[in-house]
């Protein structure tokens, strides 16, 4: 009975790979040509688009990935491609995406100095608040010890004047003098 | 006198005879270049436009189809948007179809026109989205899932079985 099984699941799976084979839709070579392009230029654009350099390294992965996948058509591609062959395509893509790295290394140096920069400037602006807020108390103190300075004078004046006031004059002095 | 006037016509007669000659002798010999290879790496599909020409870009070929689709729709008012296939073969010539069309129309090239070498009917019910396939031998008509065609100028017609 198991074999009975496994013979009819065989007979049906080679039936449908019959089948499948006899339907199979016969590929149009200015498809395959239409693809390529269109792949070529996704990638064109994913190569715009690339921000950072993991997005880079997908890019080049799917260049990778397309011309194995067109290989067997390279003959095809070479007659159809005009003004420009596949390899030159394929060649183009890789500069693209060379110069792109080449960007993104430049962007990432500078933006490596513009992190270190801000941190400059981030430990320079809490110097500045610590400066400011010493400053306000200095202000603050010097303030209270001029207010306090004012009052000491105007008590030293006060006192000079009562000083002055009280201090008997020489000549009445004098005449008070027993004889 | 008349001795003298004879002999001078003569002697341009067989001036004038042996130019003309040395003429014939010159266009009549051909000069022929061979191995020459007309064919399109891959087909173009066209559309329309109001006038009712077709224009292809790479090879700098354009043409009226008015006729052409009147003779198979029976419609050359119709025409803008309407796609049509075309290829040409190694030996240089045309082959013209689009979808809806029941007929592959295999064209030559004459002077200032194409005229049509063969119509080979390819389908009853009129072809769905068809398309042409170069191949060394022959051109292959692919449509659908509808198995190839291989077409020949001369109108030869065979599955492809491959």
């Amino acid at each position: 009975m198991r074999y009975l099984a496994s013979a009819l699941s065989v007979i049906c799976g080679v039936t449908f790979a019959f089948v499948s084979m006899g339907t199979a839709q016969v590929k149009l070579d200015y498809s395959i040509v239409e693809s390529f392009e269109s792949k070529c230029n996704d990638i064109s654009e994913s190569i715009k688009k690339a921000a950072t350099v993991q997005e880079c390294g997908a890019v080049s992965a799917d260049i990778d990935r397309l011309e194995k996948d067109f290989a067997p058509d390279t003959v095809l591609l070479n007659d159809a491609l005009y003004p420009d062959k596949y390899d030159k395509w394929i060649s183009e893509l890789r500069f693209e995406l060379h110069l792109s790295q080449d960007k993104m290394g430049i962007i990432e140096t500078q933006g490596s100095h513009i992190g270190d920069l801000a941190e400059q400037v981030r430990i320079l602006s809490g110097r500045v608040d610590s400066i400011a807020i010493d400053d306000k108390r200095l202000m603050s103190s010097i303030n209270v010890m001029s207010a306090a300075l004012a009052k000491v004078t105007s008590t030293l004046d006060s006192l000079t004047n009562t000083v002055g006031r009280l201090q008997p004059k020489g000549s009445t002095r004098q005449s008070r003098k027993p004889k | 006198m008349i001795q003298i006037w004879d002999n001078y016509l003569k002697g341009h007669v067989v001036v004038f005879v042996t130019s003309l000659s040395s003429l014939l002798a010159a266009g009549c010999s051909s000069l022929t270049l061979e191995s020459a290879n007309f064919s399109w790496p891959i087909e173009n599909e066209l559309k329309v436009d109001a006038g009712g020409m077709i224009q292809e870009d790479r090879y700098r070929i354009s043409f009226n189809v008015k006729p052409l689709l009147y003779e198979e729709t029976n419609d050359s008012v119709n025409v803008s948007g309407r796609l049509i296939d075309i290829i040409r073969d190694v030996q240089g010539y045309y082959y013209l179809t689009g979808p809806q069309f029941k007929n592959v129309y295999v064209f030559r090239q004459a002077e200032g026109c194409l005229v049509l070498e063969n119509k080979i009917a390819v389908s009853e019910d009129g072809l769905l989205s068809p398309g042409f396939n170069q191949r060394t031998l022959f051109i292959e008509l692919v449509d659908g899932r509808d198995k190839p065609i291989m077409l020949t100028k001369d109108g030869g017609k065979k599955e492809n079985t491959k």
